[in-house]
């Protein structure tokens, strides 16, 4: 366990290393187009305005408010559903550096994770510019989302070192994964809202997606998330990475004949 | 002061076959029974070594004898089922060709990552920063995207970003040669210096030249198992009759 948690501590001491591979993946992925990674927040505006238009017409909302809402809400959606879907690859992406060099997994951890948050502040302008055309304010509680940027970047973390591993010696969970976040996708409220369903309908109560998201929508939209949603993200969070702790202790010797 | 203690160590590779690679029916298997769908591979058995500041310690053997099994014990990579293991001094491990290489950037941009993989300090790689340049001779190509380079342009930047760091003990893969660069004499000198500057080498070959004149150490391995161990010459002589003879009675 200890040394386990000696592993994570490498973040701090070699962030340089994860901190220039996220770089370049980003780099690598959009390199040679015209518009870089601002394709990136040009696919999220597109997919908003026409998400807004579309579901406006089919719930009957005023199209402003509502594409404020899609807004917002898709874009922290981004970034969560990007972690987890990701955290299964964070070994395998990497097996070529694993099999060579006595490299700690937090650092490929921390690399999937820097590498979602660019995107994120790329898909976060588009966004605050769609918010400031619709809304014609940005209220000064938007500054809220950045404890609940920081949680949820943290949880993302916590996955990374539970289902890289785990990815890695049983490669169905990707699949597995990949089939959860599309359902969770439509049973999360991001282009539905809660209040939709009955206060206490267990999709939305018990469903911890729901609370990640909310800890960045609601600022964003100029309201304080509620303590429900801070209490259930931040539990989520510490069983994430508590447990990404024992699997790292149980792992971390054998991943090497995983590869 | 560098040292490495292997104590009796075995180390076994799992082969995954297809069923045994899927959660869905491992779980079934648990429950129901059957084969578990993974074959153990011993890639060492019972093997222990001691070496100290100044070994050069060179490993020879056939294929698939457990000779890079071997560097990625010392290498941190692989921790053995059993047995014991004892490294102290900061190990640089060469392993696999180029890491941390990225061909869409330039030579210039190609320099912290690979060198940052390896544990390199700050001080390293603000050398290295000019120091590469220079020793590559690329010019006006250490601007431009890797994968422009030659094929011996390629090999004197990965030779440069290989030597540059120091280590207490480099376990080298035999790919690491002075031979493919075009500058044979300064690369010679290079990997010399880079040598000297090492406490302990571990080196696997299967040039038996090579070994005999780095080396201060030798160990045959076969089937994972220690055959010989000690001066270059006598292991290696007797290497040579081996093969020989099993050459013969084929």
């Amino acid at each position: 366990m200890l040394a386990a948690a000696d592993e994570f501590a490498a973040i701090f001491t070699r962030w340089r290393v994860w901190f220039l591979m996220a770089n370049q993946d980003i780099s690598l992925r959009y390199r040679r187009s015209l518009l870089g990674p601002f394709w990136i927040s040009l696919a999220m505006a597109s997919l908003i305005i026409g998400l807004g238009l579309l579901y406006s017409q089919i719930f009957h909302q005023p199209f402003k408010e509502y594409v404020s809402f899609i807004a917002a809400g898709l874009v922290a959606w981004t970034l969560l559903s990007g972690l987890l879907l990701e955290s299964c690859n964070v070994v395998m992406e990497s097996d070529g550096h694993l099999r060579a060099l006595p490299l700690p997994l937090s650092l490929f951890a921390a690399r999937m994770v820097f590498r979602n948050l660019i995107i994120f502040g790329h898909n976060l302008l588009v966004v605050v510019l769609m918010l400031f055309i619709f809304q014609h304010r940005i209220s000064p509680l938007i500054v809220l989302a950045l404890p609940g940027l920081a949680i949820m970047l943290l949880f993302g973390f916590g996955v990374a070192l539970i289902l890289g591993p785990l990815s890695a010696r049983f490669r169905d969970i990707p699949q597995v994964m990949a089939s959860f976040v599309q359902l969770a996708f439509f049973l999360t409220p991001i282009f539905w809202r809660a209040s939709q369903l009955k206060a206490s309908n267990p999709v939305v109560v018990l469903n911890p997606l729901f609370h990640f998201v909310e800890l960045i929508r609601q600022p964003l939209l100029g309201h304080v998330p509620t303590l429900l949603n801070w209490g259930v993200a931040l539990a989520v969070t510490a069983v994430s990475l508590a447990l990404a702790l024992v699997v790292q202790a149980y792992t971390r010797r054998k991943l090497f004949l995983w590869l | 002061m560098a040292r490495i203690n292997l104590d009796h160590i075995d180390f076994n590779y799992p082969v995954y076959q297809v069923a045994g690679r899927s959660l869905k029916l491992s779980a079934m298997r648990r429950i129901s029974g059957g084969p578990s769908g993974v074959v153990q591979v011993r890639a060492i058995r019972d093997l222990s070594l001691q070496l100290e500041d100044g070994d050069r310690l060179g490993l020879i053997g056939r294929n698939g004898s457990g000779k890079s099994t071997l560097l990625r014990v010392v290498a941190g990579l692989a921790h053995p089922q059993r047995g014991r293991v004892d490294i102290q001094g900061r190990v640089v491990a060469l392993i696999d060709k180029g890491l941390g290489i990225n061909p869409e950037l330039s030579g210039e941009a190609n320099i912290e990552l690979p060198l940052r993989f390896l544990g390199a300090t700050e001080a390293e790689i603000k050398h290295a920063r000019t120091w590469v340049p220079a020793f590559t001779n690329l010019n006006e190509f250490i601007h431009l995207p890797f994968r422009t380079y030659s094929e011996g342009m390629k090999a004197r930047l990965t030779f440069a970003l290989s030597t540059v760091i120091d280590a207490d003990i480099l376990v080298l893969d035999e790919w690491l040669s002075a031979g493919d660069i075009n500058f044979v004499d300064k690369a010679e000198a290079q990997l010399t210096s880079m040598l000297n500057r090492t406490r302990i080498l571990v080196f696997a070959s299967h040039s038996l030249e090579l070994i005999r004149h780095t080396c201060t150490k030798v160990l045959w391995m076969d089937g994972g198992r220690m055959v010989r161990f000690g001066e270059p010459d006598e292991v290696i002589d007797e290497y040579t009759v081996a093969m020989r003879q099993a050459e013969a009675a084929m």
